[in-house]
């Protein structure tokens, strides 16, 4: 899974990196892939839509889609 | 106005137990009237030489400096944290903070620098326009003047000492510092600054803050309203800069009940403020002009007589008594105007003014790329995209010359899509057959 959210932010998004040039740990805001508040928008609705899940409000948090390893375990957590 | 009658102004309103907070902390108006006291003293005891550079971030620490600052008289520059674009040598001391108070002050850092180009002149205060890919301007401005352009915003938006007022806006720009900053002050308001503000961040703070103001873009807006249910704790929010999609400004309707519509400039503050109403199919984003401001529109170009507008630019100490804001407008100034755009070839993206010909150069410095002319492209939530045609023999592809481009140029100013041409269309002159190219290729990209 981890592998499939790397390859939507470097296909899909405007954030304008390499697959090598980050990892699951890189943060996604401030000092890492620096997402913007509309970029980052198209990546949740992107998410759900590839993952054919919905996260809950709850779920919308900080510290849940901080990097590409957090993302994944927010998107088993809906998945099960 | 002084800081005393400001205090005395927020004890009367009853204003001493509302808050201030950033991510950090919360202070109320009364501790942060103790900070300020604090940060004046540090002000009054170190000898400076100004006009001062304040790199200013978006925390409460730097909002009372701020206060100390203008309260003071000190002649300053208000710069991102961030800033590298404008010439060092213009200013004096440099003062940074960081984000989190010190009794020791040790969180104050004072760089020393014992000449710069500017005589300095207590009372000033200049601001640096966006400026977004050439030089930026710096614009003189009074304290007094400052103080009475957001006085005038109040005349217009329904803030008081109830409010709880979220601003994500930089307060180091004229929006945050004189539309939604300071009146908020001036009615001691509850106040919460963030910044990168996302939905994440967007429904922490409405769960921990609770605001019913918010400053924010109609591009903000797009992106904070995703699965965004009605709610009934916002009373209105302030919108400047794009237009609003009917989409867009009915979802935003829902959400928080009345959007205004405010427009103005670094040189000019605030200039007009509109509530944003449905027109059958389309969406009125008309302002009027705030009282004792004047507005003249001629050949749809509008002009502004501003009692509290900038003094001029540093170093080009003349201007005309109607500003000529270089927007262009449809309506009138009595019965209201939408702004429609800039006079000059340029489009707006997240939220700045990108001037084809300044980008233009950019591009230009590429070794494959021998002209190009840049058109507007197709509308995205973002604004409009650029579309580059370009003069070149080179062999890469369009995308690779797009990844290249793309490493020296920000991300917002980096054309959507490239073609490659091996001789633009020229006029007899030899300039650029600019309207040809627009007709080809402009909002053609798909």
């Amino acid at each position: 899974m981890i592998n499939s959210i790397k390859q939507l932010i470097v296909e899909k998004l405007d954030v304008n990196v390499g697959y090598d040039e980050f990892d699951q740990t890189t943060p996604l805001f401030e000092g890492g892939l620096a997402m913007d508040s509309i970029v980052f928008t198209e990546f949740i609705v992107l998410l759900e839509k590839t993952f054919k899940i919905e996260f809950d409000d709850d779920a919308l948090a900080v510290e849940n889609f901080s990097n590409v390893e957090k993302i994944a375990e927010t998107i088993a957590q809906h998945t099960r | 106005m002084n800081v005393l009658d400001l205090l005395e102004q927020w004890k009367q309103s009853d204003t001493f137990n509302n808050t201030l907070s950033d991510d950090h902390q919360v202070i109320s108006y009364q501790e942060a009237y103790l900070r300020i006291s604090v940060y004046s003293d540090w002000l009054a005891s170190n000898s400076f030489t100004q006009p001062m550079a304040f790199y200013c971030a978006q925390s409460i620490e730097h909002l009372l400096m701020l206060i100390a600052l203008m309260f003071n008289e000190v002649n300053f520059v208000l710069l991102p944290v961030k800033s590298t674009d404008v010439d060092k040598e213009l200013f004096a001391d440099q003062l940074t903070l960081k984000p989190h108070f010190c009794d020791m002050l040790r969180h104050i850092q004072l760089t020393k620098q014992a000449q710069c180009k500017t005589v300095a002149t207590p009372g000033r205060i200049y601001f640096k326009t966006s400026g977004s890919l050439g030089t930026p301007k710096l614009v003189v401005h009074q304290r007094h003047n400052l103080i009475a352009n957001s006085r005038n915003v109040l005349t217009r938006l329904p803030l008081n000492a109830s409010s709880r007022v979220l601003i994500p806006v930089p307060m180091h720009h004229m929006y945050g510092f004189g539309a939604a900053l300071w009146p908020c002050l001036l009615v001691g308001a509850s106040i919460h600054l963030t910044s990168n503000l996302n939905i994440l961040r967007f429904k922490a703070v409405e769960r921990q803050f609770a605001p019913t103001v918010a400053y924010l873009t109609p591009s903000t807006v797009g992106a904070l309203l995703l699965r965004s249910c009605k709610s009934s704790q916002y009373e209105f929010i302030v919108s400047a800069g794009d237009c609003f999609d009917r989409q867009t400004f009915q979802q935003a309707q829902t959400k928080f009940g009345r959007v205004f519509n405010l427009y103005g400039s670094t040189e000019l503050g605030v200039v007009a403020i509109g509530e944003i109403q449905s027109k059958g199919e389309a969406v009125d984003d008309c302002v009027t002009a705030l009282p004792g401001v004047k507005i003249k529109i001629e050949s749809e170009q509008i002009a502004v007589k501003h009692p509290f507008g900038f003094d001029f630019y540093l170093y080009q100490q003349t201007r005309d008594v109607f500003f000529n804001t270089g927007d262009l407008a449809r309506g009138d100034e009595i019965t209201g105007f939408s702004v429609i755009g800039r006079a000059k070839l340029s489009i707006n993206r997240e939220g700045r003014l990108i001037a084809f010909s300044e980008l233009e150069s950019q591009i230009k410095q590429h070794q494959h790329i021998q002209d190009v002319a840049l058109v507007k492209g197709r509308k995205d939530s973002k604004g409009h995209t650029i579309v580059a045609i370009v003069e070149s023999t080179t062999e890469l592809a369009p995308d690779e010359l797009r990844r290249q481009l793309g490493k020296f140029l920000p991300r917002y100013a980096t054309p959507s899509k490239i073609i490659i041409e091996p001789q633009l269309p020229r006029l007899v002159s030899g300039k650029i057959n600019r309207k040809q190219i627009a007709l080809h290729y402009e909002e053609t990209e798909f």
